[in-house]
């Protein structure tokens, strides 16, 4: 590997002079200008986000000169798009450090399995911008942004996600940073990076894409899921008092997000519950914005058709002065591991140590973010009292005191084609055993996991003692599973007693009272509504 | 499709006329439920018998020892003794059919007060 | 206490068959023919191993609305997607039946179905043809018939047909109404021409708000059950004395004209967005956000005013001598210079000498695909029959029917192509009650919605030697049902109901005499005119014949609920 010196970017950018005025590259020659810039062996970051994709950069980058651009190092968090295998497929790939792969899974395990590549490590986001500030700095990173100036500033728009910290990274360690831009603008509306970080910029052909990750559309919520919510806010949130959280992003916790201005409402928990979020702009959040329950939101990402809803609250998200949110990923993560005192996010496979696990058997997804929000954070100091409330109630006699983060699990017993959800093993031990992998791809420790939350009842796994018990918590809520059907009865019911298991009529819940009438939003247009025509979905989700 | 037939032994549910027999003949039937993928309607009736019976109709093949766990489950909760349970079924999960079952239920028991 | 919830609206699309019909009429007034614990399923699925509901997904039964006796029914979209077979549309067609015995005050529809259950295709189809018969002649006595539409299937394929002759439709934005379902546009013509997938693109074409500019829909409610009934309630109330009674040539020759209006006024538009434009000078999206009420006013405002300034084209008239085919087939038929046939295109028409006297002949030829321009060509034709023969014996007339199906574009769609095809149905319906006979005649083909509406209306159906009669191919039904192709094949050995052929259609009742070559054609079309009924008997002879079992007595049980006697 060729050692950093301002020399060599000089070097590599004086190749350009031909191509550039300032900074500003002609769309056509970026092809070329990638050939004349990457050299072997370069460790190369293609801005893919959660949401936003470098997408036209991508592309060219599967079209530069194998000869030249080759024995690359992919060090980026997201590998969603069918142009990032390509690169690999064509052979230009030495080494991949990634988060996460979602679509693109499955092709990834082939290339794996395939040794097309070698695997550094599958990272969490944090982890990974981690070590773009250790080991892993990219040395060209091709980042996307809403808006360039003639002078090179960007202006990433309510996306800004993992820009920033891409850049940081690159710019100050003498890499070079190459953006596509949507447009080319006299005067941004505000500045999210300063152009002496970035060195070629170009207006590319059409505009970046962009996944509306977040929308969750209400008229698929099932009464089972309204259930679920209801036991989640009766028999956590209202427990424990949550007022900083982060949800997870399926229909288990919007529903939860929907039952805020109606079910929650009528316990009288506004402004005693979620009123401090780190979350994306999700569109079943409105609702209870606007019945005043949300005090702020920070974002990761931004969702698209959110854009003009979150720019009529400066209240409640973080703008920047020309109105549009500023999200940032690294940051976002922060705040929900070491400021948030629940997560809850749902899985597709749990075993009886309370691991959970999204992996399945020919795909590699990743992580993403949940493992660091689905953590304790034992680097935390501050105290809150649902933290402390956590922290004591699994403290044996003389121990000494300390806090604990809400880790719960929202989960059906039965997932489609009644796979059960609780296993005595998870399909992530074959997964690490075909591919190669270092350890499972376990998303959720069960030593983290405080909570449990199944259409059966919650779970207060914090409140056991031992392993046994954990164990006989676990198969108490798994229902009709074979785990759930080989509990120890006795020993269940004796959980019960103690308040460990709380079926839904413990707490109070009629199971026949789960009704779809308890959304505050029941369709798409119902949430267009409630924002007072702000919201915009994406016409996949529009039936007008 | 798998067809089959249980009876149960449960506390006896309320099965006599709502009002007068006459007026009873018109009573609506306790229906709950929509025959579509994932879910399942349930029709109550009284019978002669003072066990709950279930006749099952499943498009999903093989789980009997699911059905079984969760009707035993039901009739321990809920006092059907007296009832017999229709099901037509199209691959609920085991969490789908107990709310059903619940609903139901509480239909049945609010057509009585009625 | 209880935790239910007290929901602000109760969403029509949402709920199911039975909680819709209790929103919507007066508390505790519903009392349901052939409930659930009569168990009146569909045998047919049961023979494919397909789970059955004990309503066969309608909920059918005498109410009160406002006070005021009604009988109603309801689909249940989400039961197969509220498609209609043997069982189904009979407990549909019985309840219509018991109207003109009990004469209530309305009958309402909640109609929620994409059309034909295709397990049980050819019953379904004579299903739906049953229905709409038994409508026309409930339209005819003068009651009124309310079609609702909020449902998640919205009105398709033959109800979409169906839905188009009540004297009134109210729908949600959320509701559909068309013809053929995107899914089969695009799978036949192209997703450059239905991208079925762009869900905003489809409700801009077949959903609430679109029908109601153009005039498909008569009111447009919030997706609401209280909004529902109260636009029941009020839509009787306003129906005038005038609107209740059966059309007559004048109103149908000025529907006839406002069809051939609208037409020319849409010419070559393919989007919504256009109709929104033209009707009430809305830009893209901006009627997206209005309210049912705010949308109502501003048609008000905007609506209706320019139409009598657009000067209509007329409807295609024939003047074409006959190929050599054509003509053959007619000297066979009427004998060599007995008739005067002329063709244009997929339309013949004409007048002849038949065996008993002078008749007319009006229909479609080459295995036309049928649109708007040919439906309302049709309709022209029969009204022209119909005028001609005013205070005079009228004329029998021959449906001549040959038809692959209704056209497929993204542009009939739009227009209502299931509007014009009902409006051929009220024409036929009219010649029927002005005292026309009506045989229909199947010559080459005879497919799904194009015969519903024309063919199959006829009082006495014959199929000529070679006519082929279908809803759809068996290859294709076994994609759609996703049965495997074989066991439709073995089970079309033994049962008539979804295997093509005019045979199938003969033995359930929807043909009343299948042609051999060796026939003298010309007797036979004696003998058609001479066995001709005004009654819909057809489900009545598919018993007889052994082809449906269900049909007749199923709705003779629900005449008999409905306190209409058997």
């Amino acid at each position: 590997m060729s050692k950093l010196t301002m020399n060599d970017r000089e070097h590599r950018l004086a190749r350009l002079s031909a191509f550039r005025q300032g900074r500003i590259v002609p769309a056509e020659r970026m092809v070329e200008v990638l050939n004349a810039l990457i050299e072997p062996g370069d460790r190369v970051c293609v801005e893919g986000n959660n949401q936003k994709q470098a997408d036209w950069l991508a592309e060219c980058l599967a079209q530069t000169n194998p000869d030249q651009v080759r024995q690359l190092h992919l060090v980026q968090s997201v590998l969603a798009l069918p142009e990032h295998l390509d690169i690999i497929e064509r052979g230009q790939v030495e080494r991949l450090d990634f988060s996460f792969s979602g679509p693109q899974a499955g092709r990834l395990a082939r290339l794996l399995e395939g040794g097309k590549i070698q695997l550094g490590a599958i990272h969490t986001y944090l982890e990974l911008f981690a070590r773009y500030f250790v080991d892993l700095t990219p040395k060209v990173a091709l980042v996307a942004a809403q808006m360039a100036d003639r002078e090179g500033n960007l202006y990433t728009g309510p996306n800004t996600e993992d820009t920033p910290a891409i850049v940081e990274a690159t710019a100050f360690r003498n890499g070079i940073v190459i953006a596509q831009v949507n447009q080319i603008v006299d005067r941004l509306p505000r500045v999210d990076i300063p152009a002496d970080w970035v060195h070629v910029v170009a207006e590319a052909p059409r505009p970046h894409y962009v996944e509306p990750l977040f929308t969750r559309d209400p008229a698929l919520i099932t009464e089972v899921q309204v259930l679920m919510a209801m036991i989640a806010i009766k028999g956590l949130y209202a427990e424990y008092g949550i007022r900083r959280l982060n949800h997870g992003i399926g229909f288990d916790t919007a529903a939860i997000e929907l039952l805020l201005p109606t079910y929650a409402a009528s316990l009288g928990l506004k402004g005693k519950i979620c009123t401090h979020w780190a979350l994306n702009p999700h569109p079943t959040l409105i609702p209870a914005i606007e019945a005043g329950f949300v005090e702020s939101v920070h974002c990761f990402g931004s969702e698209v058709g959110m854009e003009d809803y979150v720019a009529a609250h400066p209240d409640v998200f973080f703008l920047g002065p020309d109105g549009s949110l500023r999200s940032n990923r690294a940051f976002c993560q922060a705040a929900g591991h070491y400021a948030c005192d629940l997560f809850i996010g749902s899985t597709l496979q749990m075993d009886l140590q309370g691991n959970s696990s999204t992996a399945t058997r020919g795909r590699i997804t990743g992580f993403g973010g949940a493992p660091n929000m689905g953590a304790d954070a034992r680097g935390r100091r501050h105290a809150s009292a649902p933290w402390l409330r956590a922290g004591a109630e699994g403290a044996r006699p003389g121990q000494m005191p300390r806090g604990r983060k809400l880790v719960a699990q929202t989960v059906e017993t039965f997932r489609e084609h009644m796979a059960p959800t609780f296993v005595e093993r998870l399909d992530a031990w074959d997964l690490a055993e075909s591919a190669g992998l270092d350890l499972p791809p376990v998303m959720i420790y069960g030593e983290d996991l405080t909570h449990l939350i199944t259409e059966e009842g919650i779970a207060h796994l914090c409140r056991c003692h031992t392993p046994e018990e954990r164990e006989q918590a676990i198969r108490g809520v798994a229902g009709f599973t074979p785990v759930g059907l080989a509990r120890d009865a006795r020993a269940v019911e004796n959980l019960r007693d103690r308040g460990i298991i709380q079926r839904p009529a413990d707490l109070g819940i009629a199971v026949s009272d789960a009704s779809r009438d308890w959304l505050a939003a029941r369709s798409i247009k119902d949430l267009v509504r409630a924002s007072g025509g702000r919201y915009h979905p994406p016409a996949q989700f529009r039936n007008w | 499709m798998e067809t089959f037939t249980l009876s149960l032994p449960s506390a006896l549910a309320a099965t006599a006329p709502a009002t007068s027999p006459t007026a009873a003949s018109a009573a609506p039937d306790v229906i709950c439920g929509i025959v579509a993928s994932g879910n399942l309607e349930i029709l109550v009736e009284p019978q002669g018998s003072s066990t709950c019976t279930f006749e099952i109709h499943t498009a999903a093949e093989g789980f009997r020892e699911t059905w079984d766990a969760v009707l035993a489950d039901f009739v321990q909760r809920h006092p059907a003794g007296g009832l017999r349970f229709t099901l037509n079924d199209v691959g609920s999960t085991p969490a789908v059919v107990a709310l059903r079952l619940a609903q139901a239920h509480e239909l049945w028991l609010r057509g009585r007060a009625a | 206490m209880s935790a239910r919830p007290q929901a602000l609206r109760h969403s029509f699309l949402e709920a199911s068959a039975r909680e819709r019909l209790a929103g919507l009429c007066d508390a505790g007034s519903l009392q349901e023919c052939c409930p659930p614990r009569e168990r009146l399923a569909s045998p047919h699925l049961a023979a494919l191993g397909l789970a059955q509901a004990l309503d066969d997904g309608i909920v059918v039964g005498t109410a009160r609305l406002d006070d005021q006796p009604v009988l109603v029914a309801a689909q249940e979209g989400r039961f197969n997607g509220g498609a209609v077979g043997e069982v189904h549309g009979a407990k549909l067609t019985g309840l219509l039946q018991a109207a003109l015995v009990t004469r209530p005050a309305a009958v309402l529809l909640l109609l929620d179905s994409g059309g034909v259950r295709l397990h049980e295709a050819n019953a379904g189809i004579l299903s739906i043809s049953e229905v709409a018969r038994a409508l026309l002649a409930v339209r005819a006595a003068g009651i009124p018939v309310l079609v609702l539409l909020g449902g998640s299937c919205g009105a398709f394929g033959g109800m979409g047909i169906v839905a188009r002759l009540a004297h009134r439709v109210v729908m949600s934005e959320e509701a559909r109404l068309s013809l053929s379902g995107p899914e089969v546009i695009e799978t036949v013509k192209g997703k450059q021409e239905f991208d079925s997938r762009d869900r905003a693109l489809v409700w801009r074409v077949t959903g609430g708000k679109t029908r109601r500019a153009l005039g498909e829909a008569d009111l447009l409610v919030e997706d609401d059950i209280a909004a529902f009934r109260n636009a029941a309630v009020a839509t009787l109330r306003d129906l005038r004395p005038a609107d209740r009674q059966a059309l007559t040539l004048t109103a149908l020759r000025q529907r006839q004209h406002a069809l051939l209006e609208r037409r020319t006024r849409h010419a070559g538009q393919v989007d919504g967005h256009a109709v929104l434009a033209t009707v009430l000078g809305l830009g893209r999206d901006r009627a997206a956000l209005l309210d049912a009420r705010a949308f109502e006013d501003l048609l008000a405002q905007q609506g209706g005013t320019p139409l009598s300034q657009v000067v209509p084209e007329d409807a295609l008239s024939v003047d074409a001598a006959l190929d050599a085919e054509d003509l053959a087939f007619a000297d066979r038929l009427f004998g060599a210079g007995q008739h005067q046939l002329q063709a244009k295109g997929y339309l013949i028409a004409g007048t002849a000498t038949g065996p008993t006297g002078p008749l007319a002949l009006v229909g479609t030829r080459d295995r036309a695909p049928i649109g708007l321009e040919l439906a309302l060509s049709m309709a022209e034709g029969i009204l022209a029959v119909v005028a001609a023969d005013q205070g005079q014996a009228p004329r029998p007339i021959v449906l001549l029917a040959d038809t692959q199906g209704q056209a497929l574009s993204r542009h009939e769609e739009l227009l209502g192509l299931n509007g014009a095809l009902a409006h051929l149905a009220l024409c036929v319906d009219l010649a029927r009650r002005q005292g026309h006979r009506l045989i229909t005649l199947v010559r080459h083909e005879a497919v799904s919605g194009g015969f519903l509406s024309f063919g199959m209306l006829g009082d006495h159906i014959c199929a000529l030697p070679e006519a082929q009669v279908r809803v759809m191919d068996l290859r294709a039904m076994a994609r759609v049902t996703k049965l495997p192709l074989e066991q439709l094949e073995a089970l079309a050995q033994t049962s008539p109901v979804f295997a093509p052929g005019a045979g199938n259609f003969h033995q359930l009742g929807g043909i009343h005499a299948l042609w051999s070559d060796q026939e003298d054609w010309r007797a036979a079309l004696g003998v058609a005119l001479a066995d001709a009924t005004t009654e819909d008997r057809r489900a009545g002879l598919g018993h007889q014949r052994g082809g449906r079992h269900l049909a007749a007595e199923v709705a003779r049980r629900v005449r008999t609920q409905a306190g209409a006697g058997a």
